[in-house]
């Protein structure tokens, strides 16, 4: 078994009942990807991205099939708090302020027995842009902001994968951009494996390793393509040749899904 | 010194506008009574409603004292039981197929038709105001609170199931301050009608102790001015509690009041 393996999902099935008929969401998915690596899964609206995500965070059960997070379950993973989940919402406490609502995924599930200290809360607060706003309470703050403390309480306890549902589809063009390569900023720093889902094209491209296209028809994986192209990535690689032609393609990928 | 004279403000501000409001219907009232010929063993003056509470106000402040106290103790009595009841259904859902239909025949039974039961099954004493006051309590204040516990947003549990927070880490930290404002809501519905369920028990005990009591006896001898104080006097307490209950929400749920500044 190759050692650098993260995720291995073997003929994943989930089924959803809706009204006595059995409805198919997704079919037979056979998917690895590697420690480190970043991955998007783009698709149409309904295609099961959503579905997917949750399966692999263990917050849905599979139908038939299996899913092996470092050689163990999914449930494992999230006992031992080896994977953060970050979705659309940024579903933080609005009883606590922004360090209380990072400080509260340290307190939970505190058998894991890793130490962490206020510092490293500050640490992360600095690298996410949010220092000087601790104090605040999320209603103080604006959407953008919101969004970067979640994605701080997902980092703030380590977890070597983190699983990102649509996390910048709320958020204006300007601050998706600024989080964007802050999301790879973070990446290159913390190394986490990244399955990342948006419907953003140029986004998926710009972001990850590899790009995989699910689509809502056949309910599996239409299109798996590597991208190439060096790391660190910065905004001025957005209007190159190479980019273009990676939007191009998995455009095209998407277009003829219907 | 700067925060009293804040919370000083506060509150007059919020009391200008009532007062103003029930000056005006006192005006309007006394001035109807007096010059449009409303029959005075009918509607007394206001005035003379007024003074009746201030020439006997130990005797008024003693009973109000008594169905101020039933009341509190019947709505702490009556929320913690609604409180914890609900905790208990969100763990355990037989709990709730087996309690809430006893819990909603209850909530359906009008209080004056177990009312005089209370009284004759636990005596003239406190004990069956502050049950009667208790049961109207209930009801409202356990499925607000369960209201609260389970809708929660699923972009939150879905975080902290990811990272296997436990049941009593999700009801401390999550569920229970995600309630807070229907508990709340809850409240300012009960709490009124904490002092309702007081009064019924005491009008049942007939002459004993309590403005219920008061009502009882005047209502007997058709005294109009007593009936029409205890009105005011229990009108007053309502509204001095609600109001408490606004500034301790305001406090406790910040959060809720902010989500616009």
């Amino acid at each position: 078994m190759n050692l650098d393996l993260h995720i291995i999902t073997k003929e994943l099935c989930k089924n959803f009942t809706l009204n006595s008929n059995n409805q198919n969401v997704l079919k037979n998915i056979n998917f690895q990807s590697n420690r480190g690596e970043f991955v998007s899964v783009i698709g149409r609206s309904g295609s099961g991205k959503t579905t997917l995500l949750k399966l692999l965070a263990g917050l849905l059960n599979l139908s038939s099939g299996s899913i092996l997070i470092n050689n163990n379950t999914p449930e494992s993973a999230r006992n031992n708090k080896e994977l953060g989940f970050i979705s659309q919402n940024p579903a933080l406490l609005p009883w606590y302020n922004v360090f209380e609502n990072i400080n509260v995924a340290l307190k939970i599930n505190r058998k894991t027995n890793q130490i962490y200290d206020d510092e490293k809360i500050k640490d992360i607060l600095r690298f996410i842009k949010l220092e000087g706003i601790e104090n605040y309470y999320p209603y103080q703050i604006s959407g953008g902001m919101k969004q970067r403390v979640a994605i701080a309480r997902s980092i703030i306890y380590n977890p070597d994968l983190l699983i990102m549902d649509e996390p910048l589809s709320a958020l204006d063009e300007i601050t998706r951009e600024e989080i964007r390569y802050e999301i790879l900023g973070l990446h290159e720093k913390y190394n986490p494996t990244i399955i990342f889902s948006t419907h953003n094209i140029l986004e998926s491209v710009m972001l990850s390793d590899r790009v995989l296209v699910l689509s809502g028809k056949s309910k599996n994986f239409i299109e798996d393509i590597t991208i190439d192209l060096p790391r660190p990535r910065s905004s001025s690689l957005e209007d190159s040749l190479k980019v273009s032609n990676y939007v191009n393609r998995l455009k095209k990928t998407i277009y003829h899904d219907r | 010194m700067l925060k009293i004279k804040d919370i000083l403000v506060d509150w007059i501000n919020l009391l200008i506008y009532p007062f103003l409001s029930f000056l005006l219907i006192f005006l309007i009232w006394e001035l109807s009574v007096n010059y449009i010929g409303v029959q005075k063993h009918l509607i007394p003056r206001p005035s003379e409603v007024v003074t009746n509470i201030f020439l006997n106000f130990g005797h008024f402040f003693l009973n109000s004292f008594y169905t101020f106290f039933e009341s509190l103790l019947g709505f702490i009595l009556g929320s913690a039981f609604g409180i914890l009841l609900a905790i208990l259904i969100l763990f355990n859902k037989n709990i709730e197929k087996t309690l809430l239909p006893a819990a909603v025949l209850l909530k359906v039974t009008p209080i004056i038709a177990y009312a005089p039961l209370l009284v004759i099954w636990f005596g003239f004493g406190i004990f069956p105001k502050i049950i009667i006051s208790a049961v109207v309590v209930f009801f409202p204040v356990l499925i607000n609170t369960l209201n609260g516990l389970q809708l929660v947003d699923k972009d939150i549990t879905d975080f902290f199931d990811s990272i296997s927070a436990s049941r009593s880490e999700m009801l401390f930290k999550i569920r229970i301050p995600n309630a807070f404002p229907y508990i709340f809501s809850a409240f300012r519905i009960t709490l009124p009608m904490a002092i309702v369920g007081a009064t019924i028990g005491e009008y049942f005990s007939g002459g004993d102790k309590g403005l219920g009591s008061l009502i009882f006896v005047a209502s007997y001898g058709l005294d109009v001015v007593t009936l029409f104080s205890c009105a005011l006097i229990l009108a007053i307490i309502s509204m001095i509690l609600i109001l408490c209950l606004n500034h301790i929400e305001k406090k406790i749920i910040k959060w809720q009041f902010q989500d616009h500044s």
